[in-house]
């Protein structure tokens, strides 16, 4: 899937068309559209009130020992906010073309004489837009709902790791688009990607708590947890927003991590797209269901 | 001899779940393990927000300390819940999608004991499921379970499904006018998992949420059987649970039945029973 220099302006065309055309779908569905504004914010209090019957209040001793700052609430907002980008990497993006096959256009969307990767990236464009949207409102309704206690000043640093993030996940996205392009059932595959994420990510709790639960075993699942890109990101996020964190891994280096981890998923979720769509084509299993 | 043929429907329709589910085995592993996951992400968060192995807070407002026993056997029992509203949903879209569903209505029995198949299969599924995650469960989290009182916790449990089947059975007939059960299961289920007793008592909810989560018969169901597990219960202390179980019961088989009754008939009239 070589791309050369005049084929990105019509490219980046295709990508805007594109995603126009996923944003369209998607107001199209007012009550989904609603649903992922508000649904996250009841999966949040949840946390809270457990915080709230294990404590009684909103100070975590032993999350201070564990990350410097004791306010699970905030800890919390933030994790779900970002967690938000990942369901949408796994069943937006991963799941892109297997809704075209289900919409019955993915032969359309294949034949179309332009880089595939000007398609996707279209797709990565109007879900990250979404996403945003629906991030920003559970985290601004988290916050007056509930209370934070965050250091808004570095709010524009955090930006430009989401940013950052976002093309991680994406790239994350761009591997699942291939893998599930192959095997096309892709619920239990996603389910259990999200479930893992959600256990070894710290999104509810800080990273040190798989060493406190697990002891020995935990450090190894705490290295499982470092090669996902939503790790870094949110320890480099509650480094800038949380009063006292004390990150299991320093700014810079997530900070870096993200861009190395960036470049390498979006090159190989394309290397591997390219690799499957060639295979299919082949086998002449594009249209099979 | 009606009621015998009517009980042969229903050992049918289980039979030909069962057939349909171990065709799909990486569900089987996924239905399997994922609820496991799911309790172990719960377990870590607890662990890390309290330190130590009981919270003193959580032995004031209930009648333990030990909140991994609390919270594992609050969320088994809610997979009850959970795989009831997805089974019921599922089970008259199940056959939309697959083009059997005029077929299902026109045979010659009552639609209930087709119905009654599906939400059997979906528990024996869950019992089966939910008794490898206890046994897995005392052994990862070393939770303490009082094995005496495992039949009473069963009364609770074989109490409380009549008002689930009518929860089902409610379901079922919305879905079948509506259509898309994809977003309003999902719904629910996020309210029922904040509203329920699961993780926490429903002391610390605010008032009206509270109020709301004393009209659903899972509230008792959870009560009662974390209750029966985790303390020597005694029987008339088990009334104020008992008493609100059998009245939902009552309560939502009634209102199960009448609203899928109404609701076929709609979709009858409307001839939209076919559309997708």
């Amino acid at each position: 899937m070589s791309i050369s220099l005049s084929d990105i302006l019509p490219g980046l065309r295709a990508s805007l068309s594109t995603a126009k055309k996923e944003l369209i779908i998607n107001f199209r569905y007012p009550l989904w559209f609603v649903f992922w504004a508000i649904m996250p914010i009841f999966w949040l209090l949840p946390l809270v009130f457990q915080g709230q019957a294990l404590l009684g209040g909103r100070s975590s001793q032993s999350f201070a020992n564990l990350s410097g700052n004791s306010d699970y609430i905030t800890f919390n907002i933030i994790g779900s906010s970002l967690y938000a980008y990942v369901m949408s990497a796994l069943w937006g993006m991963g799941l892109s073309l297997r809704i075209e096959q289900w919409s019955g256009t993915l032969e359309v969307v294949m034949i179309s004489p332009i880089s595939k990767f000007f398609i996707l990236l279209g797709k990565a464009m109007s879900d990250s837009l979404l996403t945003s949207f629906y991030a920003l409102v559970q985290f601004i309704l988290a916050t007056l709902l509930l209370g934070a206690n965050m250091m808004i000043e570095n709010l524009v640093y955090v930006v430009m790791i989401v940013v950052i993030m976002i093309m991680a996940l994406y790239g994350v996205g761009f591997v699942l688009s291939g893998i599930i392009l192959m095997y096309k059932e892709p619920g239990a595959l996603l389910n259990f990607i999200n479930t893992l994420i959600l256990i070894i990510c710290p999104v509810n709790y800080p990273l040190r708590s798989l060493i406190l639960v697990f002891g020995g075993f935990g450090n190894y699942l705490l290295m499982i947890g470092l090669l996902f890109p939503l790790t870094h990101a949110l320890e480099a996020i509650r480094t800038l927003l949380l009063p006292g964190f004390t990150a299991f891994v320093s700014l810079y280096v997530a900070l870096f991590s993200l861009i190395g981890m960036s470049g390498i998923l979006i090159a190989f979720g394309m290397f591997l797209f390219n690799h499957v769509d060639k295979s299919i084509r082949k086998r002449g299993a594009l249209g099979s269901y | 001899m009606d009621l015998l043929m009517e009980l042969y429907v229903i050992f049918i329709v289980v039979k030909k779940e069962l057939k349909l589910y171990l065709r799909y085995p990486v569900w089987v592993l996924f239905d399997a393990l994922m609820p496991l996951a799911w309790t172990l992400s719960t377990i870590i968060y607890s662990k890390a927000l309290v330190g130590s192995p009981s919270s003193s807070f959580l032995a004031s407002l209930t009648i333990t300390g030990d909140y991994v026993s609390f919270t594992v056997i609050g969320m088994i029992i809610s997979s009850y819940v959970f795989s009831t509203l997805w089974g019921m949903s599922y089970a008259l879209r199940g056959e939309q999608w697959s083009g059997t569903l005029e077929s299902v209505f026109l045979a010659p029995c009552s639609r209930f004991s087709i119905l009654i198949g599906k939400a059997l299969f979906s528990m024996a599924t869950t019992t089966l499921w939910v008794f490898l995650q206890l046994v897995a469960s005392s052994i990862i989290f070393n939770i303490k379970i009082i094995i005496a009182n495992i039949p009473f916790a069963l009364m609770f449990l074989i109490m409380s499904l009549p008002s689930f089947f009518g929860i089902g059975f409610s379901l079922a007939g919305l879905v079948l006018e509506f259509k898309e059960h994809n977003a309003f299961v999902n719904f629910l289920s996020t309210i029922l998992g904040f509203i329920l007793p699961i993780a926490y008592p429903l002391v610390v909810l605010p008032p009206f949420i509270r109020y709301i989560a004393y009209l659903l018969p899972p509230t008792y169901a959870i009560e009662g059987i974390r209750n029966s597990l985790l303390s020597d219960i005694v029987f008339s202390e088990s009334l104020n649970i008992m008493l609100p179980l059998l009245f939902f019961d009552v309560l939502w088989m009634l209102i199960g039945i009448l609203v899928y009754r109404k609701e076929e008939r709609k979709v009858m009239k409307k001839g939209t029973l076919g559309y997708y």
